[in-house]
């Protein structure tokens, strides 16, 4: 059996945090002075921390096309472009089946509205394409990473993908607009009413307070 | 060993301390193991950020230096190069040692921050006189008339004491949160020293601990309010003079300037010497970025749904549909300015009017906090802690019944789960439940809001004076 990438799946498959999981078997002998590297283009609803990519030091480096990932924006208020990470394996050729995490969040979605009411907010996911770098390999033909946002120095061949290797859905949960005014309306009312309940109960407070300090100012002077 | 001894021992504070140190230990230890082996992490994200915070400042380097016009001369590194640091820089110097000793070093800090607050509340209990006060079992509606009260022996109120000051050493909210790595302690032990030096009459230490802990967050300038009030009456009644005209008359008197100058005072001190050495950035992350904050997802506060509805979009047009017919009023609905004026006005309310005597501190400045948190646009579990520190402190002045502190607790407690509930159908299984999400979001604000009235109510405003 060649290098491939045996599988591929979101863990879990829904939810805010799903990490990407992909299973490769290296052939031997394994490439020499070679390392080997995911890559993944992410859509713009989805985004991973390199803060916490950072905790994952011990398994593999990384690069991404944006390093600065605006990690509190829902998806309309970022750059409806994609995120190109790419993971720099450590020490690949120590094991023949290696499997590889990455933690992925996903951003709220843009709002349902009366047009989109009945459709499923469902965002497809790529599967990442792994391949090797080497320092004494030429560049391979450009059409091999095309959609790449991130150049590759001097790759030297692309990992087969298994059948079973193929995009994947994720549902991103979404707001409705319509409904915006029982929410503005009710968030005000709650506000207020507490508002009222509390102040009333300071007031009421306050002036048991000062009927004590009172009291306690005529016992002093008696 | 007889009963007595037992009781002794178990309300020994030495052994409460003991207990607290060995649990803090354990837990920062297990920290340690356990983020080694699991993907999983017990460490607060928050740790990570203070902790990489520090880095960046001891390691200056191309693209991370101070921005202030100092800060080229001391060459030192910027902590704001490190996203979502929106803290002072004090924070970062505190945990220098993560970087000379032990990456763990910053929990130990914010664990001994807890101990020390323990040992003050202990210390404030029994300087207070920490009296029981037994409730009127023909009282219905939980009031505030105790027809018996008596000065309990001096063992009985140690004991008490012990037990009360427990309640915050051993609550596994207090001791997760700090040895999980939030900073919150360190905050909560500077508005402690505040309060005990202000309770003591020490207002000068007083207004310069409230300055520091304004400098590292904000919402602590609510606690002034107060002060300067308990300094006016205190001032108004010692000359015998009651009407509110005679205390607002006292704002004039050299100890409420004196106690405004000095608070202020050592605040800009510390701004300005972080604005010298880290420029721009320290004032847009410590406090500028909190004026613009749009915090979208989804948090205890009911308002996140309303922001993630109008949040603008890449090009700073609201959301296409959201926009709609913007009359005044919705403007105003959607306006900051719909939760911010209800929050100061209660916030500042209950400080001016509350704080009759610096005996009465304890209650303004839990009223305060409450309201802060219970108004606030966005809450997390750790902005409990803000208002939970004052409890212990507050016991012994409430003349609550038994079922109706249960009664309290529970709702305040079922406000929570219920919200996490929903909360978990949304981050975890990635549910559409956001409206539901947002009515528990109302559910938690008016319990919240209205166990706050049911212990304000419950507050025995004939309690002895400070021994």
């Amino acid at each position: 059996m060649s290098s491939q990438v045996i599988s591929w799946h979101l863990d879990p498959p829904y939810g805010a945090h799903p990490k990407s999981i992909t299973r490769i078997h290296l052939a031997a002998p394994c490439p020499a002075d070679c390392t080997l590297h995911l890559q993944h283009i992410l859509p713009p609803d989805l985004f991973v921390d390199p803060y916490e990519l950072e905790l994952y030091a011990d398994a593999y480096t990384y690069s991404l096309s944006n390093p600065r990932v605006e990690l509190e924006k829902p998806v309309f208020a970022v750059p409806n472009e994609p995120l190109t990470l790419r993971v720099n394996i450590r020490d690949a050729c120590a094991r023949e089946t290696l499997e590889v995490e990455v933690p992925l969040h996903v951003r709220y979605g843009r709002l349902r509205d009366e047009q989109t009411r009945a459709d499923e907010p469902v965002v497809q996911v790529r599967p990442p394409d792994a391949f090797w770098t080497c320092a004494s390999h030429d560049a391979p033909a450009a059409d091999a990473y095309a959609g790449s946002l991130v150049d590759l120095p001097h790759p030297s061949g692309l990992l087969e993908a298994s059948p079973d290797v193929r995009p994947l859905s994720i549902r991103i949960p979404v707001g409705d607009i319509r409904h915006l005014v029982f929410v503005e309306s009710g968030t005000v009312l709650a506000v207020l009413g507490a508002f009222a309940w509390v102040g009333w109960r300071v007031i009421r407070a306050a002036r048991r307070l000062a009927g004590a300090q009172r009291a306690r100012g005529k016992d002093k002077n008696e | 060993m007889s009963q007595s001894n037992y009781l002794s021992m178990a309300t020994s504070f030495r052994a409460v301390l003991a207990l607290s140190c060995i649990l803090r230990i354990g837990l920062i230890l297990y920290s340690e193991w356990h983020d080694a082996h699991s993907l999983v992490k017990y460490t607060d994200v928050d740790y990570r950020v203070f902790s990489d915070a520090t880095h960046f400042l001891l390691n200056p380097g191309s693209g991370n230096r101070a921005q202030g016009p100092l800060g080229t001369w001391l060459n030192v590194g910027d902590p704001y190069t490190r996203a979502t640091y929106r803290y002072t820089p004090l924070l970062s110097l505190l945990l220098a040692p993560n970087e000379w000793i032990h990456p763990s070093f910053g929990k130990y800090i914010f664990a001994g921050c807890d101990i020390l607050a323990g040992v003050l509340i202990h210390s404030l209990l029994l300087s207070l006189g920490s009296q029981r006060v037994s409730s009127n079992p023909a009282r219905k509606t939980g009031g505030p008339k105790a027809e018996t009260r008596r000065e309990d022996p001096l063992e009985d109120r140690r004991a008490y004491s012990t037990i009360l000051a427990a309640v915050h050493l051993l609550s596994p909210f207090v001791f997760s949160i700090s040895t999980r790595g939030s900073s919150e302690s360190v905050l909560l032990l500077f508005v402690l020293g505040t309060l005990a030096c202000a309770l003591r009459g020490r207002w000068h230490a007083a207004s310069a601990l409230l300055g520091v802990a304004v400098h590292w967050k904000i919402y602590p300038v609510i606690y002034g309010v107060a002060c300067i009030a308990a300094i006016c009456q205190e001032r108004a009644h010692a000359k015998g003079k009651t009407s509110p005209g005679a205390v607002i008359a006292q704002l004039w008197s050299r100890q409420a300037i004196s106690f405004a100058v000095i608070s202020a005072g050592t605040f800009f001190a510390l701004g300005v010497a972080m604005f010298a050495i880290w420029g721009r950035p320290f004032l847009e992350e410590t406090y500028l970025y909190h004026l613009h904050r749009r915090d979208h997802r989804h948090n205890f506060a009911p308002h996140f749904y309303l922001i993630y509805l109008t949040y603008p979009d890449g090009s700073g047009a609201v959301e296409a549909g959201a926009g709609g017919s913007r009359t005044w009023w919705r403007a105003l609905l959607r306006s900051p300015l719909a939760g911010f004026v209800p929050q100061m006005v209660l916030a500042i309310g209950a400080g001016a009017l509350l704080a009759r005597r610096r005996e009465d501190l304890v209650l303004a400045w839990f009223v305060q906090t409450a309201v802060f948190v219970i108004f606030n646009k966005v809450c997390t579990s750790q902005y409990f802690l803000w208002y939970l520190l004052f409890i212990p402190l507050l016991v012994p002045r409430l003349g609550i019944s038994a079922r109706r502190a249960v009664v309290c607790a529970t709702v305040w407690a079922a406000t929570q789960a219920l919200w996490l509930s929903q909360a978990y159908r949304l981050e975890f299984l990635g549910e559409e439940v956001f409206a539901e999400l947002w009515m528990c979001g109302l559910v938690y604000l008016l319990g919240h809001a209205w166990v706050l009235g049911a212990i304000i109510d419950v507050y025995d405003v004939t309690a002895c004076k400070q021994q």
